[in-house]
């Protein structure tokens, strides 16, 4: 048998783009008859091929790491081994030769992945999933954070308060401002409202009292009963949903809420792989589930709905029709 | 020609590599393990290393394992915390624990020059299974920006995998 030789860099390129159109589902039958015909025009596209199959099936789901806990492993790991590598490097200038190969191929890629990461796992105060923790700050401020959320609180520091990310109720006789993402939150005295941040969405609702808003030099007063969303850098009023406040009683409400809707938020509050199959999402429930346990919330939307749990761990629960 | 370089490059060097890592590591253990590694590592080199300051070449090689070493414990301590702090917290045996360092370990050779965001898109794809549309609605972005970072990631993973040289 003779060796093939590697596939050069554009064979594999298209292999690659070959492998994000299949699992992006839109392949109409001429292109599978134009893969086909790739596939079988060299050995080195069918070996471009068959290795990123096997590269893919590496990472295959497995019930004891799911993204998020993989994700925040990697996070945590990096920041420690930028620890190790400062004080390696210190040991490194005496070490002298044979030491500069090493340090410019391992260094500089992970320092950059490092650098991401920075903020996100040095938060003052973080919860967990499903977890929520109360905070009462020394000028009266009283602090509710909801599942997943990282806070840096700092009276000595002006904003005072700044949410890394999560969802957090704030009430407070006092005016503390607070940050997150480019946006600034000024209360005025005995406010109450709640603020949620995740990746670009961004979204204020006020309960009491009022907030003042400022971005990218425009200045946005929301009132109790009001609420603000900010979606990449854009600013609009939306009326308050709210079954999204009634997290801070510890429940989960939900008024004729489609499952779809429901499930994304009781992802937020369970570790692991949480989904529902396309043909049930559209159904619609009503009720109030305690956060606290997830399982039970599970057990009931499946005595509620005509649907059941496809279960292969305690971290993979996938709702299908009945 | 091979075994004899080796050969002169053990006795002559192993026991100062010894001590050079155990004063690095602070654990005469491990110490002992990874320069046994580096001597693994060069036997099973194709071709026999041309050594003009060996121990050098010794430390360069025992500084990468060392390195390895960390990254794989760091990971391994930062999975078991972060499993601990679960509001279900689950103790997963020896071997099942193993076995997700060593795909931790993997996934942060991979993931290593990714932006946070491919990091994020790869793993939802992979390891929790969902599809392209899927996490463009889970983390609020258009299906043009999942496939983009899966073309960087699948690139990435196939450099590490297959272009050893890279």
């Amino acid at each position: 048998m003779t060796e093939i030789s590697d596939p050069s860099n554009q064979q594999v390129s298209e292999a690659i783009a070959w492998l994000v159109r299949f699992e992006s589902g839109e392949l109409s039958a001429d292109e599978r008859r134009d893969f086909e015909r790739w596939y079988a025009q060299s050995p080195q596209n069918a070996l471009a091929w068959q290795r990123l199959g096997r590269a893919s099936q590496l990472f295959q789901a497995d019930s004891s790491l799911n993204s998020k806990l993989a994700l925040q492993s990697l996070q945590v790991a990096d920041k420690q081994m930028q620890n190790r590598r400062r004080a390696l490097k210190s040991l490194m200038s005496v070490a002298g030769v044979g030491a500069g190969l090493w340090l410019t191929r391992d260094y500089t890629g992970a320092g950059k992945a490092g650098r991401y990461l920075y903020g996100e796992v040095v938060a003052d105060i973080t919860t967990a999933i499903g977890e929520q923790k109360t905070l009462q700050l020394p000028d009266g401020t009283e602090l509710l954070l909801n599942t997943q959320t990282a806070v840096d609180i700092d009276f000595m520091a002006k904003p005072e308060l700044v949410l890394h990310y999560g969802e957090l109720a704030f009430s407070s006789s006092s005016t503390a401002q607070l940050r997150t993402g480019p946006y600034l939150f000024s209360p005025q005295l005995d406010s109450e409202f709640t603020l949620y941040q995740e990746n670009d969405v961004c979204r204020l609702y006020v309960i009491n009292g009022g907030v003042m808003c400022d971005y990218a030099g425009r200045s946005f007063t929301v009132v109790g009963g009001q609420g603000l969303l900010m979606h990449k850098g854009e600013v609009n009023r939306t009326t308050m949903d709210m079954d999204l406040l009634s997290w801070r009683g510890g429940v989960l409400t939900a008024n004729r809420m489609r499952l779809g809707n429901f499930v994304r938020q009781l992802e937020r509050y369970r570790p692991g792989y949480l989904g529902c199959a396309d043909e049930i999402a559209h159904l619609t429930l009503s009720g109030g589930f305690p956060i606290t346990d997830t399982d039970n919330i599970l057990s009931d939307i499946c005595r509620i709905l005509p649907v059941r749990q496809q279960r292969l761990s305690r971290y993979w629960v996938r709702l299908l029709p009945a | 020609m091979k075994s004899n370089l080796l050969e002169d490059l053990y006795s002559g060097h192993h026991g100062w590599l010894r001590s050079w890592l155990q004063k690095r590591l602070q654990c005469s253990e491990t110490a002992a393990d990874l320069a046994q590694d580096t001597f693994v590592r060069i036997l099973l080199k194709e071709q026999p290393p041309e050594v003009e300051q060996p121990r050098a070449y010794l430390s360069t090689i025992a500084r990468g394992l060392m390195m390895n070493h960390w990254r794989r414990q760091a990971l391994e301590n930062a999975y078991l915390e972060l499993l601990a702090a679960q509001p279900e917290p689950v103790s997963p045996s020896a071997e099942d624990r193993e076995l997700v360092v060593e795909t931790l370990l993997q996934l942060s050779t991979v993931l290593d020059e990714l932006s946070y965001r491919d990091r994020q898109i790869f793993l939802l794809a992979r390891l929790d299974g969902l599809k392209y549309r899927e996490i463009a609605d889970q983390i609020q972005v258009s299906i043009n920006v999942v496939q983009k970072a899966m073309t960087r990631a699948m690139l990435r993973c196939y450099q590490v995998l297959y272009d050893r040289d890279k």
